[in-house]
């Protein structure tokens, strides 16, 4: 017996007791070989050594205890945790898949109009429209911010007004103090007083009978102008119609009467704005004004040397230009409390808009819910593809850059280790 | 009193779990030292043993003793460990143990014997150490831990005879090592060859 085997069996009778023949192989081969016999002595000391290692463990960190107990108490029970590693993957998956979810719905809605879309709106129905308004459902309330562009004009116009009224009041404080300069010339003024107000008056009418309640809308402003005029189709085919018009003060209840009978309206907005006080102080500082440049004409007429004619100049310039912008300020109120401000968005309808405003039964309501929500999915589901083809060189470029991302990392990891190895 | 306590702890009282485990403590530690080799290893095993315990108390049936159950955790607990130890390669286990900085005081007999005692120890370590886990960690339960064969089977979740063999290898193995190094006691610690541990002979 070689020592190999002798070693074989001598593992094999470890766990259990030799019988009296391997007994007899094993001491024969001890007898004979001085190695493997020392090798079996340190075999039978082996276990009272190892056994003795358990002397050798360290005392337990001190704060230990109190780690894991104050560790116990930051995590509830009920907070079943399977392990560390497996939770983590299932995290970063749900947060993978709703990364996912998000690029996919959020790219979606917002792309949905640039890309192309189920109906083509060729160049030339865009001219005729004017404007294209981006979203077909954004009437009523919402029609002043969806259309911005096409309301441009009035909108401006709105502004100036505003900076006019501010202007107005900002000059509050010195007003009272003309006026009161003004009252010793012209004690009389303040009786001739006329109320000045300026009216706006905005609506929508819904009709079904688009161009002639358009046509009949612009006719019936006799005596006003139309300052504003502008048809857009919406993606539905329906068109819209934005007016804005003055018409003579007196003449605006009539004219609004005379707009029921032209459609449903929907929406009516009325402001009356009171510039009486501001007017007049306007008035009153345009009059001290031409006081003072009547005034500087006669200081002209007696003027000495070069110096005061220059001095007199400017003045006189500066009180010319007040005179004008007083007056040019002056017209423009007059005009607007002359004129009244209406605005009317005209809306088109179709013969089933109508319809559907007569009671549907619940069944019908429900059928009609299940078709809109399952044109709506259909609808984004069409719209999500096309915006994931549109998104594919992305989506390509990003898993190109991940991929490269990854193989960098592995190739370091595979590097360390093999450093790690060489060390 | 202790099915009392297991109620509460049940019911959610970490005070209640805490003074049910806490007899187990040095326990827990000493196996998770045994198979990690190191104390900050052995520190974050035993947290995650008393955490799993602990929202594991609910399946706990006491079929086994609770002693049993949380050395059970542990041992499971210590094999994902080496697992993770494993797929990502460190330090040794002998690096780790220099570094612990442990110098156990040995509270029997004279200087010399305890020199001797301790010198001895840690050449066995070594020789255990440089074992692989597969043989490592059975012959420790087995003969640093004193457990019997069915118990290591049952918690490593292996059959009887594989366990019975690798113990046996492993025995084998360390005799081997230890007679190879020079070492058995009683002999001087200088003559231990410094150096890598040998595999082979």
């Amino acid at each position: 017996m070689n020592c190999e085997a002798y070693q074989a069996l001598l593992t094999s009778c470890l766990d259990r007791e030799p019988t009296p023949e391997e007994a007899a192989q094993l001491s024969a081969h001890e007898a004979e070989c001085p190695e493997c016999r020392a090798l079996r002595e340190s075999l039978e000391l082996l276990p009272d050594r190892l056994a003795g290692l358990r002397e050798d463990v360290p005392p337990m960190p001190a704060d230990l205890h109190q780690r894991w107990t104050l560790m116990l108490e930051e995590k509830p029970m009920e907070n079943k945790q399977t392990r560390k590693p497996a939770r983590r993957r299932q995290l970063a998956g749900i947060l993978a898949a709703a990364a996912a979810l998000v690029f996919i719905v959020g790219g979606t809605l917002m792309t949905r109009d640039d890309l192309p879309s189920r109906t083509k709106t060729n160049a030339a129905s865009k001219e005729s429209a004017g404007v294209t308004v981006s979203n077909a459902s954004s009437y009523g309330n919402g029609v002043y911010a969806s259309s911005a562009r096409g309301y441009e004009a009035p909108a401006e116009a709105m502004v100036m007004d505003d900076y006019d009224t501010a202007a107005f009041y900002e000059e509050d404080m010195e007003a009272e103090e003309a006026a009161a300069f003004d009252a010793d010339d012209d004690g009389g003024a303040a009786e001739e007083r006329e109320t000045k107000l300026i009216r706006n008056v905005s609506l929508t009418i819904v009709s079904r009978d688009f161009d002639n309640s358009l046509e009949s809308l612009k006719n019936l402003a006799e005596g006003g102008w139309i300052s504003y005029s502008s048809v857009t189709a919406g993606s539905n085919g329906l068109r819209t119609a934005w007016l804005t018009l003055r018409i003579p003060a007196e003449a605006v209840d009539a004219y609004l009467s005379g707009t029921e009978a032209l459609g449903r309206i929907t929406r009516m907005e009325e402001t009356t704005r009171d510039v009486t006080d501001s007017y007049y102080d306007t008035a009153s500082r345009l009059e001290s004004q031409k006081a003072l440049l009547a005034r500087y004409q006669q200081l002209v007429a007696q003027a000495e040397d070069m110096s005061d004619l220059l001095v007199l100049e400017n003045a006189m310039s500066e009180a010319q230009r007040q005179i004008d912008s007083y007056t040019a300020s002056l017209r423009s109120t007059d005009s607007k409390v002359r004129y009244a401000t209406v605005e009317i968005s005209l809306r088109e309808e179709k013969e089933q808009e109508r319809l559907q405003t007569t009671e549907l039964s619940l069944g019908e309501r429900i059928g009609a819910a299940i078709s809109v929500g399952w044109t709506a999915l259909a609808d984004f589901l069409e719209d999500a593809l096309v915006f994931l083809v549109a998104a594919l060189p992305f989506l390509i470029l990003a898993g190109a850059v991940i991929a490269c991302a990854v193989i960098v990392q592995r190739r370091r990891k595979a590097r360390k280790a093999k450093e790690e190895k060489a060390e | 009193m202790t099915e009392d306590l297991l109620r509460r702890a049940r019911a959610g009282d970490s005070r209640s779990f805490e003074m049910l485990v806490t007899t187990h403590e040095q326990t827990v530690w000493r196996v998770c030292w045994q198979m990690l080799g190191n104390s900050e290893d052995a520190a974050d095993a035993l947290q995650q043993t008393m955490l799993r315990a602990w929202q594991g108390i609910g399946s706990f049936r006491g079929e086994a003793t609770l002693g049993t159950w949380l050395y059970r955790i542990a041992v499971s607990v210590c094999l994902d460990a080496l697992r993770r130890r494993k797929a990502r390669p460190q330090v040794s286990m002998d690096q780790l143990r220099e570094e612990d900085g442990f110098d156990p005081p040995s509270r029997e007999a004279g200087p010399e014997q305890a020199l001797e005692q301790k010198e001895d120890r840690e050449a066995v370590r070594e020789a255990l150490n440089s074992l692989s886990d597969e043989q490592r960690v059975p012959l420790t339960l087995f003969a640093v831990d004193q457990r019997p064969y069915e118990e290591i089977a049952e918690l490593l979740s292996l059959p009887v005879g594989t366990v019975k063999s690798r113990i046996s290898r492993g025995r084998m193995q360390l005799a081997k090592i230890l007679r190879e190094n020079g070492n058995y006691p009683g002999a001087a610690a200088s003559k231990r060859v410094k150096g890598g541990p040998i595999h082979e002979l």
